[in-house]
């Protein structure tokens, strides 16, 4: 850790001080990506793989289908963007929080999202599109 | 090609902008060395993020988009902490540092800030990098037209990194010290942009998940998928629909912000004003 140098005027000191603070920072913080990469999300959110795998695709009215039902449980989304051009996004709320999300689904891109969802009912969210919002009622 | 272009685009600037106006900043004080280590620093975050993204790609594991999130929106958040302290930096030395460009407050600028500046700079890259690493190499598994859509996220960084090098050019062109208030405002837009991106960034993250009501519709100017949108929404932080959140973060920030830029200095200097000014190289 550096140290900081016998401060010959007090701003200069101070300024150590914040770089060092700052530095202590990032390292924590490249810490902590790297713990949660490796970890488990803990709220049942994003990262439980399997599952039965259900198709949505980007369309310049939002997310389709508009109306989703399934049980809870693991499940995996494959995400396909056929040529949307401001619709790139796909994420699932659960009232303003969001429970999972794929950003960067450009025309011609397709990814995966895998997701743990407990039963409830929960919104599609595909900002840019026409209609933008969908359902998903999750049945126990 | 358009809509990968598009994805690059916007997060390279988000980037390329603040590593522009850092560059310009250590350029004007003379810093060679530390903008050396600034590209360095720049560099290495570019490494660590495509390593990230093509490790996940190999382990076949999705970005932690939740830590991801959370990740952006502290480095955000401290990138706004040192614009903010440059900015009321340079407003209390501003007088001295237009009467003589080798005051000691200058020297302190340039000796103590340096680091900082560069930090920044690695962390905006770094900020970035992580979701833009993860997109390339999901445009490398395209499904449809995999040339276009590489080839179009790559000019789209190229692009960036041509916005970037122009506002370095810009930056070290003009005299930073004598448009004070012009350099000043430039910073308090590009620090409400990331005041605005931190509010995105905290509700993706699961942290902030008030105010997400649509405040107003803005996509007839920021069209979602357009080179504008890309331009607008990178540079300026704004969201083609933002929420309360983002827009008052946002407002928030920049009116307050402006005001201690523009407020004229109420202390009086007329014995400064009758004695002749110092002879310095311009």
């Amino acid at each position: 850790m550096t140290r900081c140098p016998h401060p010959a005027h007090p701003s200069t000191a101070r300024r150590c001080a914040a770089r060092s603070a700052a530095l202590a920072l990032s390292v924590v913080l490249g810490a902590a990506l790297l713990a949660a990469c490796g970890g488990d999300d803990g709220d049942g959110g994003a990262g439980a793989a399997g599952g039965p795998t259900t198709e949505i695709t980007l369309t310049d009215e939002g997310c389709e289908p508009a109306a989703l039902q399934m049980n809870a449980g693991a499940h995996t989304f494959h995400i396909t963007n056929e040529g949307a051009a401001g619709v790139t996004e796909f994420e699932i709320l659960s009232g303003e929080r969001i429970v999972a999300e794929v950003e960067g689904i450009a025309a011609g891109l397709d990814r995966t999202l895998d997701v743990r969802l407990d039963a409830g009912d929960y919104v599609t969210y595909c900002p840019g599109g026409e209609r933008e919002k969908g359902t998903l009622t999750v049945t126990a | 090609m358009l809509p990968t272009f598009v994805i690059g685009l916007r997060e390279g600037v988000e980037a390329s902008l603040i590593v522009g106006i850092v560059a310009a900043f250590l350029r004007q004080e003379g810093r060679t060395d530390a903008l050396r280590r600034m590209w360095l620093g720049v560099a290495a975050a570019i490494v660590v993020c495509l390593g990230v993204g093509v490790g996940l790609e190999l382990l076949n594991e999705s970005l932690p988009q939740r830590q991801q999130e959370m990740l952006e929106t502290v480095v955000a958040v401290v990138a706004l902490a040192m614009i903010t302290y440059m900015i009321v930096f340079m407003r209390r030395h501003a007088r001295t540092m237009r009467r003589d460009l080798q005051d000691k407050a200058g020297a302190a600028l340039a000796a103590g800030s340096a680091t900082a500046l560069i930090l920044m700079a690695f962390l905006a890259v770094l900020r970035e990098g992580f979701e833009t690493a993860v997109f390339l190499v999901a445009t490398f598994s395209a499904s449809t037209s995999r040339a276009a859509a590489v080839g179009g996220a790559a000019i789209g960084i190229a692009a960036a990194v041509v916005i970037g090098a122009a506002i370095y050019r810009g930056g070290v062109r003009i005299n930073l010290a004598r448009f004070f208030t012009a350099t000043a405002l430039v910073l308090v837009v590009v620090a409400g942009g990331l005041a605005a991106f931190a509010a995105h960034t905290a509700h993706e993250a699961g942290w902030l998940n008030v105010g997400q009501g649509r405040a107003l519709d803005a996509s007839a100017v920021i069209d979602p998928g357009t080179v504008r949108a890309a331009l607008i929404t990178g540079v300026l932080g704004i969201q083609p629909k933002p929420v309360w959140a983002e827009l008052v973060a946002w407002v928030g920030y920049v009116v307050p912000a402006a005001l201690l830029v523009l407020w004229p200095r109420r202390r009086p200097d007329s014995a400064a004003r009758t004695t002749p000014p110092l002879v310095h190289a311009a």
